[in-house]
């Protein structure tokens, strides 16, 4: 089938292939237009040849006609067409004949057949034809197309003495040596197209496998890229300066800087991943260095005046704030961390609930709410997670926007449905975020603003991350923050609730 | 090759020499212009080279041997003193001149006599075994003053009691006894009369012409060609001639050019050798000449 499919051959097999067939149909091309020329330049010529001898031939038959010399026509026929064994090399013509004004012979090249004085016998139709045509001409002349005798060109020159023709000279020569020219033309010009189809065979063999070996190389090689097994691609060898050539240099430089960009890349990660550690381990630091100094010197204070009633009564509830708040850190932190997989999943009717809470934390802050959560809308979709999950992610994502609108503005929260995920959206009019801190944003313990925790986003995104969901950003400088969220719907709660339905 | 191109020369010098020069007995040069004719075949064209050589060494003076196609044309020559000596046929030397200006100098041997026949030949694979099967052919005759080739077959025809002006369906001349072999031999002619001497010579030199021949009839003998100079030629230079040419026999140089031309020599003869051509002249006398024999 592939056979039939030139489209789908191989580099290999076409580039000898066109060669072959272009040096073939040149060579032939231009040889048949060389035979063709060559054809009708070698008739003319024959033509001309004939008539010129014809005409040398007759040029001193008026005299012999007159004296009836018929033995010097007869010579004079045989030095142009010989057919005695004596005279070397072919005859110059076929055949040659003078004949009288009434058409009776008076010399033929060939006497026995054609003998002196009699009329002279034509032969067939055409031959007839010719001959009333060669003793009504007035003029020498190569006898027309139309009433050639197949295979031969004759010349007739009338004899003419004062005005009167007294004898017609007919000089025939015969093409066949043309036709055989032509025939060894032909096969010589066979044999050299032959030749050069089976040099082009050659060449383009040698052609292709130099030109299709890199080709093929570099196919390979891209195929192993393609495949991002980048240890495993090999520099393609650079054979020739010229496009392929260039091409491998190319994709060699191309792998060349894959495998440098993969190096820095993982350099990067890494550095990224020390980096957020490192901030990390400041901001759990900071988060527990900070109540500490306190209580180290209401410690410091209750030890110096031990008896002190007044100052125990006044530190002790600073020590119980300033360890419940490094409490507190340390239970959101290891809350988080400990991780938890509800099995239950959250149907979104709990939502109606979160208005109010969200309510309550814009408080009387002049914030303009915008709900546009439509639970009926959301048709019985439920996600895989508990109801606290999601009001945790909605209102972490609400208190972080109404606290960046310390000025007011308008908080935008809504929900929707997109195939089979829950779409959360929770958009501010706030001074908005720039790249770097859009980076940075849920990192724990990162915060724009005095007095934040730094964990609220960061637990937002553990908990989406958790739920297999993505959260995304879109936000610049002076021009608010948008928090897309996206979870997945369950299709446990769609059986269940199939199942209840029954 | 170089022979004929010398023979054109030497005949456009003699035609210029006559219309300049007062008719003399030698050429401008004192030259011997001795004439040929028929006798002269393509086959010993050299041969006729070294003799004229020979002869200028032997007569201490130029010879330039000068070539014509008919008897006519030599006879012409002859006459108008633009030749001084030539060897001709048995007729043209018979033919009545008033006033003779003719002497009978030498006659080649041949055979061991100054004689030869008259042959009358066909194609090697002609029907014909005899010279009447000839009867509403072609004929080539050699030349209408040559005695073998035109004269004793038309004698014979007349004694065998026909006319051999229509005895043939056509005749014509070749003014060449070799060429007369070859018309015959390519069926230009069915037939042919030829020089006994000429046709001999060229089957000795197997000619493919003479070969493909056969003879159906010969005549009796009759005396050679003979070689006849002006009667104005100075005494001393004809007698010297005649000697150089009978002496080539008993001189080495000599023998060996008579053997190149198929001859024993060359003797002094009786004008009465070639009575029997006087007779078969007479014979003819009187007929008209064929029309096509206009012959110049």
């Amino acid at each position: 089938m592939k056979l039939l499919r030139p489209k789908s051959w191989s580099l290999m097999t076409k580039v000898p292939l066109t060669i072959t067939l272009v040096a073939l149909g040149s060579a032939l091309t231009i040889g048949l237009v060389i035979i063709h020329h060559d054809s009708a330049r070698q008739r003319e010529a024959l033509e001309n040849r004939t008539l010129l001898l014809a005409q040398t031939t007759a040029a001193t038959a008026a005299e012999a006609i007159l004296r009836n010399d018929v033995w010097s026509l007869y010579r004079s026929l045989e030095q142009v067409a010989r057919r005695s064994t004596e005279g070397p090399g072919e005859p110059l013509v076929d055949e040659a004949v003078f004949l009288d004004a009434a058409g009776k012979v008076l010399a033929h090249v060939d006497p026995a057949n054609n003998p002196v004085g009699l009329p002279f016998n034509a032969g067939d139709e055409t031959e007839a034809r010719l001959l009333a045509h060669a003793l009504s001409s007035t003029a020498a002349h190569v006898v027309p197309e139309a009433l050639r005798v197949r295979g031969y060109i004759d010349a007739i020159i009338p004899v003419t003495m004062d005005g009167t023709t007294i004898g017609v000279l007919m000089l025939r020569s015969s093409t066949a040596p043309l036709q055989a020219q032509l025939r060894r033309d032909a096969m010589t010009i066979l044999a050299v197209a032959l030749g050069l189809a089976l040099f082009g065979s050659a060449l383009g063999a040698f052609a292709s496998r130099r030109m299709v070996a890199p080709l093929r190389a570099l196919s390979d090689g891209l195929d192993t890229v393609a495949r991002g097994d980048l240890d495993a691609a090999r520099p393609v060898p650079v054979i020739d300066r010229d496009e392929v050539g260039h091409l491998a240099e190319q994709f060699n430089r191309m792998i060349r800087e894959l495998a440098e960009k993969k190096r820095l890349e993982r350099e990067l990660a890494n550095a990224e991943r020390l980096a957020g550690l490192g901030r990390f381990a400041a901001g759990l630091a900071h988060e527990v260095n900070n109540p500490l100094g306190g209580m180290l010197n209401c410690v410091s204070m209750l030890r110096k005046r031990p008896g002190d009633e007044a100052l125990v009564r006044k530190y002790v509830p600073l020590l119980e704030t300033g360890l419940t708040r490094i409490s507190a850190t340390m239970q959101a932190l290891l809350g988080e961390l400990r991780g938890e997989r509800s099995t239950r999943p959250c149907k979104l009717g709990c939502m109606v609930d979160l208005e109010a809470l969200v309510r309550s934390e814009i408080g009387d802050r002049p914030i303009m709410l915008d709900w546009r959560v439509r639970i009926d809308e959301l048709g019985g979709a439920a996600v895989d997670c508990t109801c606290p999950h999601v009001h945790q992610i909605v209102l972490n994502l609400a208190r972080n926007a109404v606290q960046a609108m310390t000025d007011g503005g308008r908080l935008e929260v809504g929900t929707r449905r997109e195939n089979d995920k829950l779409i959360i959206e929770v958009a501010d009019t706030g001074p908005g975020l720039d790249k770097a801190a859009q980076r940075h944003i849920f990192e724990p313990f990162y915060s724009t603003r005095q007095g934040g925790t730094g964990l609220g986003l960061w637990i937002t995104y553990r908990l989406i991350e958790r739920m297999g969901g993505r959260i995304s950003i879109d936000s610049a400088p002076g021009e608010g923050a948008r928090f897309t969220v996206a979870l997945p719907l369950s299709r446990a709660v769609e059986t269940e609730d199939a199942n209840r339905a029954a | 090759m170089l022979d004929r191109r010398r023979f054109i020369f030497t005949a456009t010098l003699a035609a210029a020499a006559a219309r300049s020069a007062p008719i003399d007995a030698l050429g401008r040069d004192g030259e011997l212009r001795f004439g040929l004719t028929a006798v002269v075949m393509r086959e010993n064209l050299h041969s006729f080279n070294l003799l004229e050589k020979y002869l200028t060494l032997r007569l201490g003076r130029p010879v330039e041997f000068v070539q014509r196609r008919t008897y006519a044309d030599i006879m012409d020559l002859l006459g108008r003193g633009e030749l001084e000596a030539a060897w001709i046929c048995g007729y043209p030397y018979v033919k009545r001149r008033s006033p003779e200006f003719l002497d009978l100098l030498v006659a080649p041997v041949y055979a061991g006599a100054p004689l030869y026949r008259s042959l009358v030949i066909v194609p090697e694979d002609s029907p014909a075994e005899r010279f009447e099967d000839l009867a509403g052919k072609v004929f080539a005759y050699s030349d209408p003053d040559s005695n073998s080739g035109y004269m004793v077959p038309r004698a014979t025809l007349r004694d065998a009691g026909f006319d051999p002006d229509r005895f043939f369906r056509f005749s014509f001349f070749t003014y060449s006894h070799a060429e007369t072999v070859m018309a015959v031999n390519e069926r230009m002619a069915d037939g042919g009369a030829v020089d006994s001497y000429v046709y001999e010579v060229m089957r000795k030199s197997a000619s493919p012409d003479a070969a493909r021949t056969r003879v159906i009839q010969r005549s009796k003998q009759f005396g050679f060609p003979p070689i006849v100079a002006r009667r104005d030629l100075p005494p001393a230079i004809r007698e010297r001639l005649r000697d150089v040419l009978v002496g080539m026999s008993s001189d080495a140089e000599g023998v060996h050019l008579l053997e190149r031309l198929s001859l024993d020599g060359f003797a002094v003869v009786s004008p009465a050798l070639y009575d029997p051509i006087r007779e078969v002249a007479r014979k003819a006398a009187g007929e008209p000449r064929t029309a096509e024999a206009s012959g110049e």
